[in-house]
């Protein structure tokens, strides 16, 4: 059983990644560091997200639980070994008020889940 | 024979997924799988994500794989019902045709919809008539379904 | 041999070998009733048909592939894909690779393919299948004409699915968008000899010259006698299959000349569905103002009650209270808009009336025809026992040919009330014949018509006497032949009157009927 995951992250300006996670991590865990990963040039550099909770995470069609551990998308990921890469796709969702002040970090509210 | 195809389908979508789709299982039935579409950047579908609902016949792939929309989409060949208007899932199937290839005519059609084959033809009118006003209520459908 | 409905004749004219012509040597429905001693019908279109079965259909076939093949240079598997595009028409498809070139038909009828072939792999020792998406051996794999390779198992199971789907005339090759049709020598050798659907591939295969065909029709007699019939030449005819059914070539429906087939349709349809009931429902009722139900009035005063216990005025429909007296209804006044109601009421009452005239002749003959078709079974077995009985070995064939005379007459009678049904009643061809002269045509016709009528009866009640066993005398046998001249020579009349009088008139309308074959 593989202990730590290897994940590459897609997005429209390019790839990010792969770092490595252990299986424990935690999907909020998994944003804040791709967050704290952004390119500051580039194509990613056109419109960034201003928080790590405006990360959205997809993976075989579905949207990740910031609740759950990598772990638990073990079979989703493809069981993979340590070698492996998995890659999840990956989307900036703004928030209604972003960046007016106020809140920051973590997801914002209930309503903006579709699953 | 079709679970060992769709079975490679889905490892060939892991090792290497399209930067548009992701797809696979919805569960743990090989037939039944969902997938996304995020939409093109050079439409008013730009930001969105789509979730997509695809079913894959018994006898897949000589049969096509049924694929409807499951987010509300604004565009003349999807109707209400998330039903798609597209050749390739009907008479001009090919066997040599992937789910991947599939998906991504699927955004190429959100870029570029046929307004003279249309699901719904009052939004096929208004593409061909009002292209501002089809823009505009396109991207309004995708913030209010979406993005949410 | 047919005169001009043989158009493509010519072709064979330098061929030694004639297996070809014997194509288009159709041969004349006429002889399988018998002897046709009648005058020529005066129409100038020959009829004729060609029955086939089963045997002559894959030497036919085999024929029209022959031709294709020799003529174009191709092989077989060729011919059949090009004659399948051109629905079997050799002329077509000829005209069609002069006109355009042979590149251009080759690519539309699925003999080439539609997309460039990218890498031809025929080199290496495995194949990267497309449709399984496995590495497959070579020689576990098989590429169609257009160069497309996938492992036979995959073909195999596409074939399996495109034949049960009932594709086995276009069985295109697997490739995206390639639309090049698969060699059947190729389809053949992948499935298993005793697989159902090679079966069923080879019979579409073979039925494609019936299907496709336009010049062929399935006999629609159900349950199917597995005949089909051909026409080369004019479609409008009535063909009888060996099983005895008759039927329009043109709509594969019963036959109806001299109607046209869109007034057979639109006859067909009125007598089944509900427009009459509605016509007389607006002449004898009115709607409850309140219900809206169509209420019949049943007594003499103007003041009906619905089944709702709505009362209104008969005269103008208006919902009213119950009270009235001897002249009026209380508080109630109309009077003014009785013209126009009427008006209406009238013209559907005046429409009913007339479409029961004709429905009910119409239904009657065809009644007549019923019996006496169920007759024409027993007067055979009766005539040839006559035949056998007598000594002097007299010819009792005259009651039989005078029974067909009388089948034949009684439905062209019968659907002549068709044809007049639509043809004078100012309506269908309104905007082309003027009302006097559809007046004319309408007293010229039905002078005919009567004539016809008249004789036939006459015949009829001779036949009936004939089937008593004590009247067989020469006067009758004299009487029933001269009374089946007369019905033929003013059948003849009907339909010269019908086409060059009438129906020449129409230059816009379809106005094509099956002509009288004098049989």
């Amino acid at each position: 059983m593989a202990k730590e995951f290897r994940v590459r992250f897609r997005h429209s300006a390019g790839d990010l990644g792969p770092f490595v996670f252990s299986k424990d991590t935690t999907i909020t865990q998994v944003k804040d560091h791709v967050f704290s990963q952004w390119p500051k040039d580039g194509d990613f550099a056109l419109d960034p997200p201003t928080s790590a909770g405006e990360i959205r995470l997809i993976l075989r069609g579905k949207f990740l639980d910031d609740t759950r551990a990598l772990f638990d998308y073990r079979k989703e990921m493809g069981d993979p070994d340590t070698d492996s890469i998995v890659t999840m796709h990956l989307v900036v969702r703004k928030m209604a008020n972003s960046g007016k002040g106020g809140k920051q970090g973590g997801s914002c509210c209930a309503c903006c889940s579709i699953q | 024979m079709a679970s060992k195809r769709i079975q490679k389908e889905l490892q060939d979508l892991q090792k290497d997924p399209p930067t548009s789709c992701s797809a696979g299982p919805a569960g743990d039935d090989l037939f039944h799988w969902q997938a996304t579409i995020m939409g093109p950047a050079d439409s008013p579908y730009a930001g969105g994500v789509f979730f997509v609902n695809i079913t894959f016949p018994p006898d897949y792939p000589f049969k096509p794989p049924k694929v409807t929309f499951q987010t509300k989409v604004y565009h003349p060949n999807v109707n209400g019902q998330g039903s798609i208007c597209l050749d390739i899932l009907k008479e001009q199937w090919s066997p040599a045709l992937t789910i991947s290839k599939v998906l991504l005519s699927v955004c190429s059609l959100l870029t570029d919809p046929n307004p003279d084959d249309p699901l719904v033809p009052e939004i096929a009118h208004i593409y061909k008539t009002d292209r501002q006003r089809y823009e505009d209520t396109a991207r309004e459908w995708c913030r209010k379904f979406a993005m949410g | 041999m047919a005169d001009d409905s043989d158009l493509c004749s010519d072709y064979y004219d330098d061929d030694e070998d004639d297996e070809s012509d014997q194509l288009y040597q159709v041969d004349s429905g006429n002889d399988y009733l018998g002897e046709d001693t009648q005058p020529e019908a005066s129409s100038s279109r020959k009829q004729e048909w060609t029955v086939i079965d089963q045997c002559t259909l894959a030497k036919l076939q085999n024929g029209a592939l022959e031709a294709v093949s020799g003529i174009m240079g191709c092989s077989r598997s060729t011919a059949r894909k090009l004659l399948v595009h051109f629905r079997w028409d050799k002329e077509s498809l000829m005209c069609t690779v002069a006109d355009k070139g042979q590149e251009v038909v080759y690519r539309a009828a699925g003999v080439t393919s539609a997309v460039e072939l990218e890498d031809p792999s025929a080199s290496m020792a495995e194949v990267d299948c497309g449709s399984c998406l496995c590495s497959v051996a070579r020689n576990e794999c098989t590429s169609m004409e257009c160069g497309h390779i996938f492992c036979n198992s995959c073909w195999q199971q596409y074939f399996d699915v495109q034949i049960s789907d009932g594709n086995s005339r276009r069985l295109r090759c697997m490739a995206f968008r390639c639309g090049a049709i698969c060699d059947e020598g190729k389809v053949g050798e992948l499935l298993p000899d005793s697989s159902p659907a090679l079966k069923r591939y080879q019979q579409a295969l073979l039925e494609s010259y019936i299907e496709d065909n336009q010049n062929v029709r399935w006999c629609p007699s159900a349950p199917h006698c597995g005949r089909a019939i051909q026409v080369d030449g004019d479609h409008y005819c009535e063909p009888q299959c060996c099983c005895g059914l008759m039927f329009c070539f043109k709509c594969g429906d019963l036959p109806h000349s001299p109607a046209t087939c869109e007034m057979f349709q639109i006859w067909k349809q009125k007598s089944q569905d509900d427009s009459e009931t509605k016509n007389w429902l607006c002449a004898h009722t009115k709607p409850c103002p309140k219900c809206k139900n169509p209420v019949e009035k049943n007594g003499g005063c103007n003041l009906v009650v619905c089944r709702c216990g709505q009362a209104f005025c008969w005269l103008c429909g208006s919902a009213t209270g119950t009270d009235h007296t001897w002249t009026r209804i209380s508080g109630h006044e109309c009077g003014r808009w009785k013209d126009d109601m009427d008006k209406k009421v009238d013209e559907a009452s005046r429409n009913h009336k007339r479409y029961m005239h004709y429905f009910e002749r119409w239904k009657g003959h065809m009644d007549s025809l019923a019996k006496e078709d169920e007759l024409r079974a027993d007067v055979l077995t009766s005539v040839e026992n006559l035949e056998n009985a007598d000594n002097e070995l007299n010819d009792y064939s005259w009651i039989t040919f005078g029974l067909d005379q009388v089948l034949v007459a009684r439905r062209i009678l019968s659907s002549s009330y068709v044809f007049a049904f639509f043809m004078f009643g100012n309506d269908m061809f309104k905007s082309e014949i003027s009302e006097e002269r559809n007046l004319a045509n309408k007293e010229l016709f039905e002078d005919q018509q009567q004539m016809l009528e008249a004789e036939l009866e006459r015949l009829s009640h001779l036949l009936e006497d004939a089937q008593k066993p004590a009247n067989k005398s020469m006067q009758l046998r004299m009487l029933v032949i001269n009374s089946k001249d007369s019905i033929h020579r003013r059948i003849v009349n009907l339909y010269n009157t019908l086409e060059n009088d009438i129906l020449s008139q129409l230059t816009q309308s379809a106005s094509s009927i099956a002509p009288y074959t004098g049989k």
